[in-house]
């Protein structure tokens, strides 16, 4: 058995296979929903419901989905060029460290006009270092970086987890390991009063529809592709590798970054070591199933939040342990994963 | 005549109307028992949200309230599960807003119908934004003085969650309580930095054993292993941890969630506000927590000499310091 590359891809079999994903992944959940004594079609109704089914929630999902976009991205353009970033985690939290500790310190009290953008600089710089690190190490000394970005996701927790117990904690937090907050003045503007729903939501969409422009339509575009299709033959039609790699890692690392920026300034406004569930991971798994397409990676971790939100709102609605809402989750972006492949992929015998 | 009678026996038809309804009224509210919702931010094992648990179970077993509840929830989520809850219209919820202590203030302002009761650092806000510290330190005192009895090489060590105030209340007091029978003890101290991570709790006791303690005050779950490991004794806090470490949990600083539970659901039921501090409830004064231990461990004079304190802070004559700064 092997696979075959599909030469065309039906449309019927594109708009298919993410249903049947996204059925098999629920009726797989549904038995343990099932096991734990809760009515499966209402799970799945509830699903919806507490996804879409009220203000609340609609601004909920949306909220949770801006960092995914983000993160997604950063991963997207840095798979695009082969270059394997999985540090997007630490890269967000050094992006929401980077901007907190200017806001307190440096930034407090100028007009929200130049701060905001000082802070959401700060915080995509940040992590555009932690990505720089690791392609210097992959260019000068041949260091393979899915393990160094890897690894510096540990690093930068670590490092973030110390200043919020040291410099930048901040005192009036009952001891409570926080970092110093930016002030409310500088935070993003609420789309939506009595939500958690900022317009960082329409800067990551705006960002998306920016980076398919680069993508397709710029000679960094089309050379940051060919470094990753074949960089050899990308050096012989002479793409400079190095300089396209990096521009790539300052992109990607800058996103990543810019993520944790917004989280701070759009929900936040102070950093913890429990600030991100996994953003940086998740966007990982968003970029793949957007198959590396910037406007896909927006539906992806639409369709992310969603799951997120609704399983997370169903397991409370319905009681039933918080724990299948994660599963439910994993299941779905595992068969979402799978039914992305086999659009791409036929199977030969 | 007849007319007597008649109106008597109407009088009597109103007045057993009037009691029918009298009686029927506590059998319809004790027919919807109040639905409390309870967000843990931690997996409901952990001691201090598994107190919270069972006393939330226990009332719902006895009828007393309806529970649902939603564990290992991330600050990140927090505020969306308190928001789902009271979108849902439960008439109570438990939690705590340690992590989240402004963001869970915010909620409380947005939804001003429905009752919070938090874990907190901070005071109360508001008519329906009430706080409950775990002040469990009578406990940790009285374990503190039977440790001090114990110690062989006159070092003891604590390990913590986080430099938090009622935290460091918590050790602040176990020290008090080994240096009250033992003036000559050392007393050291690691926070581990978070709420729920047994394995990191385990290294940091090896870490304080090797560095001569033959005593552990376990503030945080996990510690005990490490004392049962290297064969010393253990003090545990929140729950009884001898029933699993029969032979290391000598003495544990209990704390009982119920009685706080018991007056918040009192208020949300009557409609009172719930905007102050339920943190007395849970003293050992009030009856919410105190010392569980092993007989026989200790002296009978140390044990006497304890429980005599014990008696003391009942009364009212002896109060255990509190003492909110990070030890040392």
């Amino acid at each position: 058995m092997r696979f075959e590359r599909r030469e065309h891809r039906p449309a019927a079999l594109v708009i298919a296979t993410p249903l049947i994903a996204v059925v098999a992944a629920l009726a797989v959940s549904g038995i343990l929903i099932a096991l734990a004594g809760a009515p499966v079609f209402e799970a799945y109704w509830k699903i919806l419901v507490g996804a879409f089914g009220s203000k609340l929630s609609i601004t909920e999902t949306l909220t949770r989905a801006t960092p995914l976009i983000l993160t997604g991205l950063a991963a997207a353009v840095a798979f695009r060029a082969k270059l394997w970033n999985i540090g997007a985690e630490g890269q967000f939290y050094l992006g929401a460290i980077a901007t907190a500790a200017v806001g307190a310190r440096i930034t407090e009290g100028m007009a929200p006009i130049i701060q905001i953008p000082i802070l959401l600089a700060a915080g995509a710089v940040a992590g555009m270092v932690l990505l720089l690190l690791p392609l210097w190490l992959r260019l000068k000394f041949s260091v393979d970086e899915v393990v160094t970005t890897l690894l510096l996701n540990f690093v930068a927790i670590l490092f973030v987890s110390m200043l919020v117990d040291t410099v930048l904690k901040d005192p009036m937090a009952f001891g409570w390991p926080q970092s110093e907050a930016v002030e409310r003045a500088a935070r993003l503007p609420k789309l939506i009063d009595r939500s958690r729903l900022h317009i960082g939501l329409l800067i990551a969409v705006a960002i998306a529809f920016a980076v398919h422009f680069v993508q397709s339509r710029t000679t960094f575009g089309m050379r940051a592709r060919a470094a990753g299709l074949n960089p050899r033959g990308a050096v012989f039609a002479g793409v400079p590798l190095a300089r396209t790699l990096v521009l790539v890692a300052m992109l990607s690392g800058g996103l990543a970054g810019l993520a944790g920026s917004i989280e701070v300034l759009g929900v936040k406004g102070y950093v913890t070591t429990d600030l991100s569930p996994g953003y940086g991971y998740s966007g990982i798994v968003v970029a793949m199933l957007a198959n590396l397409h910037p406007l896909g990676v927006v539906l992806a971790a639409l369709f992310t939040a969603v799951m997120f939100v609704g399983a997370d709102g169903m397991s409370r609605s319905l009681g039933i342990p918080t724990y299948i809402a994660d599963v439910t989750v994993a299941l779905s972006l595992i068969s979402m994963l799978v039914a992305v492949f086999f659009t791409q992929y036929r199977v030969r015998r | 005549m007849k007319f007597d009678f008649s109106l008597s026996r109407r009088c009597l038809i109103a007045s057993t109307l009037v009691l029918g309804a009298v009686s029927l009224a506590p059998a319809i509210s004790a027919a919807e028992p109040l639905k409390v919702a309870g967000i843990h931010a931690s997996p409901v094992e952990n001691a201090w949200n598994s107190v919270m648990h069972q006393a939330l179970l226990e009332a719902a077993e006895q009828g007393e309230i309806e529970y649902v509840f939603s564990e290992s929830v991330s600050g990140t989520d927090y505020p969306r599960a308190m928001r789902e809850y009271a979108e849902q219209g439960v008439d109570l919820i438990i939690g705590e807003s340690y992590a989240v202590e402004s963001e869970a203030r915010e909620v409380a302002a947005d939804y001003p119908d429905t009752p919070f009761v938090m874990g907190s650092s901070g005071g109360p806000s508001g008519d329906n934004f009430g706080v409950f510290g775990t002040w469990n330190h009578d406990g940790a005192y009285l374990a503190g003085m039977l440790a001090g009895t114990l110690t062989e090489t006159n070092k003891v060590g604590s390990v913590g969650a986080m430099p938090i105030p009622e935290v460091n209340m918590l050790i602040n007091a176990f020290a008090e309580g080994v240096k009250a029978t033992n003036p000559e003890a050392e007393h050291s101290v690691t926070f581990i930095g978070t709420f729920f991570d047994p394995p990191k709790a385990r290294e940091a006791g090896l870490a304080q054993i090797d560095q001569g303690a033959d005593i552990l005050f376990g503030e945080r779950i996990g510690t005990a292993d490490a004392a049962k490991e290297r064969g010393i004794l253990a003090v545990g806090s929140l729950i009884d941890y001898t029933p699993r470490y029969p032979d290391t949990v000598f003495a544990n600083a209990l704390w009982g969630f119920r009685p706080i539970l018991d007056a918040a659901v009192a208020d949300a039921a009557a409609g009172n506000p719930v905007g102050k501090n339920y943190t007395a409830y849970g003293m050992l004064k009030e009856g919410g927590s105190d010392i569980a231990f092993v007989e026989g461990v200790a002296s009978p004079e140390a044990v006497e000499a304890m429980l005599a304190t014990r008696q003391e802070i009942i009364d009212g004559t002896f109060e255990v310091p509190r003492n909110m700064d990070e030890p040392k």
